[in-house]
């Protein structure tokens, strides 16, 4: 019986052996099908140096025709700072503009082709445009235009029909200041909407990076460009304003409760639809769709929505409208208190949320801005603060697959 | 990826085919060869009786001892077990930091530990086939835990006054376990007692856990006074950042002897793995590993060294 069992065994065992190699050898060949992606499809890159007392603050990030990225920022607070890095997010080069070039606005803009950006001079206060030189390896900018009137410049955005909005104060006036310029960067008109009280405190804060917060002034326009809008001080308060984009003639207000409610960011959907984010003294509200009297009076503090205890007390928000695999999407980006970056996507036709996606880990993250790059990807830019205290650049490239999966 | 590292991963995939494919020819004329041969030969208790050229009966061990060969077909099965050494190479390197200012303290690419600072184990079941007279083929699954670390160095410095400093230091070891498979082809130099061996072959492993181990120091001369400090040893799980197979070529040798049924082996094995282990896809998922301790895994493959002992049963 014994030797009829390894008899038995000797039988089965090289058949065994064959079906082993057969399977192994297989799975060899199917494993060897490793997964391989561009360096340029995604990636993290932290910008850094061993400078002990340099800050970085970035404002905004965007793609070149040749598909390097610009990155604008400011250094030390009040400094312009421009950075650029090659398709893997791999550093090129970089400079701090020399004064007076300081205080740097918002966003990067295309026009023909170029980039260009607004900026303060750090002595008169006025307004500069200035252009990227691509093709200067030391990114020294060139003045394009000075704008002497515009004061105190605080956000400038692009507008549908090519030309630029500029939010400002007027230190004599006590006032708002909007100013539309158009494509070719001429004034077309520049309106004045009343503080009624002396808030420049609160604007060298901004430009001081002094103060607990930094107030979210912005400016937009709607889709068919008929109506721009502000989110700046007027009548004692922080609040949005609805103006006539031909005069700059107010139509209504959504007001805020002096400097501890208002609106953080708004865009623009269709018809009177807006999508919104508002703060309410420490609280954050997202409104994904919500209809908003252009021509009304309303207070900021009712238009209700969606509180997110996630996101930092008096966080930077921005809010866009993008296509993103073919579905139109709103994406917020923000910080949550947790130290890092988030995006909340959500669908434009019911305001559902769709997705949310976080950067950054262990180490302080702060939100930039986002746009979405030629591959189908998308660019996020913020501040991290390396070793939990050197305030450096970081770069968060998602691929297209990524990025598509958002509004999955 | 450059061409030339696909050219090579696709000639390589046509080696491994092709070598699979003439050992399962080989097992399969070594089956139909064994069948034959069984007709004629005879089991009794301890070992096999065969029919030599001049058709004298014949003794061979159950241990399975190629040199005793005489053209049957036997079997040996036993464990082994020991130690290994592992060196990563790195074929391209990534890093979390671009540097804006060429470094002066800080190492901007990871710096390897050799593979005698890199220790780990295995322990393998041993199934062997004699093809020919001291010619065997075996299969030699094994449980394998290969180390390999690295450290990274950064500093931060006050140019304008140098008591001002931050010095960081972080350690990071990883784990990874597989289940391999390699197929060796063995042959035995000496018809003696205690023979040497040479065996060679290609292997194939699978994944089956990754662990991370990260461990910081530093100096912080930031505050008034040099503080040395030692951060929190965190253990991270891996898996997701490698791929899940690895395969490359085998080689070794080492020296067997005879003591009544068993075959006590000493060996010494030196493995070259030729796919890059790492998933590029997940290279910068992790949030904890990226943001946290700055850490990204480069392009590599590993290289083993492995010394181990065991003992062969024959049926």
């Amino acid at each position: 019986m014994k030797i009829s069992f390894k008899r038995r065994s000797q039988q089965l065992l090289l058949p065994s052996l064959i079906w082993t190699v057969a399977i192994f050898s297989g799975l060899g060949i199917t494993g060897c099908s490793d997964s391989e992606v561009a360096p340029t499809d995604n990636f993290v890159k932290i910008y850094n140096n061993e400078l002990f007392d340099i800050s970085y603050n970035p404002l905004d990030v965007k793609q070149t025709a040749d598909g390097t990225y610009i990155i604008l920022s400011t250094a030390n607070e009040t400094d312009t700072y421009l950075l650029r890095v090659n398709e893997s997010g791999e550093f090129i080069s970089d400079t701090i503009i020399s004064t007076p070039y300081t205080n740097p606005l918002s966003e990067l803009f295309l026009v023909n082709d170029e980039y260009h950006f607004f900026s303060m001079d750090n002595v008169t206060l006025s307004t500069y445009l200035l252009k990227v030189n691509l093709s200067d390896s030391n990114q020294v900018p060139e003045l394009v235009r000075s704008f002497p009137g515009i004061i105190y410049p605080l956000h400038a955005s692009q507008v549908p029909d090519g030309g630029f909005l500029i939010q400002s104060y007027n230190r004599d006036a006590r006032s708002t200041s909007l100013t539309k310029l158009n494509a070719g960067f001429n004034q077309s008109w520049q309106s004045e909407y009343e503080v009624l009280e002396d808030v420049e405190a609160s604007i060298i804060a901004k430009f001081a990076g002094t103060g607990e917060r930094t107030l979210p002034y912005f400016t937009g326009a709607s889709e068919d460009g008929s109506v721009c809008f502000l989110n700046g001080f007027y009548n004692f308060s922080f609040s949005l304003l609805f103006v006539n984009a031909s005069n700059g003639d107010l139509l209504g207000t959504l007001n805020g409760l002096r400097e501890e409610t208002g609106v953080s960011a708004a865009v623009h959907l269709t018809g009177d639809q807006y999508a919104l984010s508002r703060f309410s003294f420490e609280e954050n509200f997202i409104l994904p769709t919500g209809t908003i009297n252009i021509q009304g009076n309303e207070f900021s503090g009712e238009i209700g929505g969606n509180e997110f205890p996630e996101m930092l007390p008096h966080a930077r928000v921005i809010v866009k409208k993008l296509v993103i695999n073919g579905i139109d999407a709103i994406v917020y980006g923000t910080e949550t208190k947790s130290k890092q970056i988030a995006l909340y996507i959500y669908d434009t036709t019911d305001g559902s949320l769709i997705n949310a996606k976080y950067f950054g880990n262990t180490n302080p993250y702060e939100f930039g801005n986002f746009s979405l790059t030629d591959d189908g990807g998308m660019a996020v830019i913020g501040r991290t603060f390396v070793a939990g205290r050197f305030p450096r650049v970081a770069f968060f490239k998602m691929s297209q697959e990524e990025v598509n999966s958002l509004v999955q | 990826m450059s061409t030339s590292t696909d050219r090579k991963k696709k000639l390589f995939i046509h080696f491994i085919k092709i070598t699979f494919t003439c050992l399962f020819l080989m097992l399969l004329v070594a089956d139909v060869h064994g069948q034959e041969m069984n007709k004629r030969t005879g089991l009794i208790k301890g070992g096999i009786y065969s029919k030599d050229r001049n058709n004298k009966r014949k003794f061979e061990s159950f241990a399975g001892d190629a040199s005793s060969g005489g053209g049957s077909t036997r079997w040996g099965f036993g464990i082994k077990g020991g130690m290994n050494l592992t060196q990563a190479k790195p074929d391209d390197q990534f890093s979390v930091f671009s540097y804006t200012i060429e470094p002066e303290h800080t190492l901007a690419e990871k710096e390897y530990y050799k593979s005698s600072e890199n220790t780990g184990f295995q322990v393998t079941f041993i199934a062997k086939y004699t093809l020919f007279n001291n010619l065997s083929v075996s299969l030699q699954p094994t449980f394998a835990s290969y180390k390999y670390g690295y450290e990274s160095n950064y500093a931060w410095m006050d140019f304008e006054n140098n008591n001002n400093s931050l010095f960081l230091f972080f350690r990071h070891e990883q784990t990874l376990n597989y289940l391999e498979a390699p197929l060796l082809l063995r042959y035995d130099i000496l018809d003696a007692p205690i023979r040497p061996f040479v065996h060679g072959g290609a292997f194939y492993g699978r994944l089956l856990n990754a662990l991370k181990e990260v461990d910081v120091t530093g100096q912080d001369n930031a505050s008034g006074a040099t503080e040395e400090f030692n951060g929190a040893t965190s253990t991270l799980g891996m898996d997701d950042q490698y791929v899940k197979s690895q395969y490359g070529i085998i080689a070794g040798g080492g020296i067997s002897i005879s003591l009544g049924p068993a075959n006590f082996e000493l060996g010494v094995d030196y493995k070259v793995g030729l796919n890059n282990i790492v998933d590029e896809n997940n290279r910068f998922t992790d949030n904890t590993l990226i943001s946290g301790s700055y850490d990204i895994l480069d392009n590599m493959t590993l290289r083993n060294l492995s010394f181990s002992m065991g003992v062969i049963f024959g049926i």
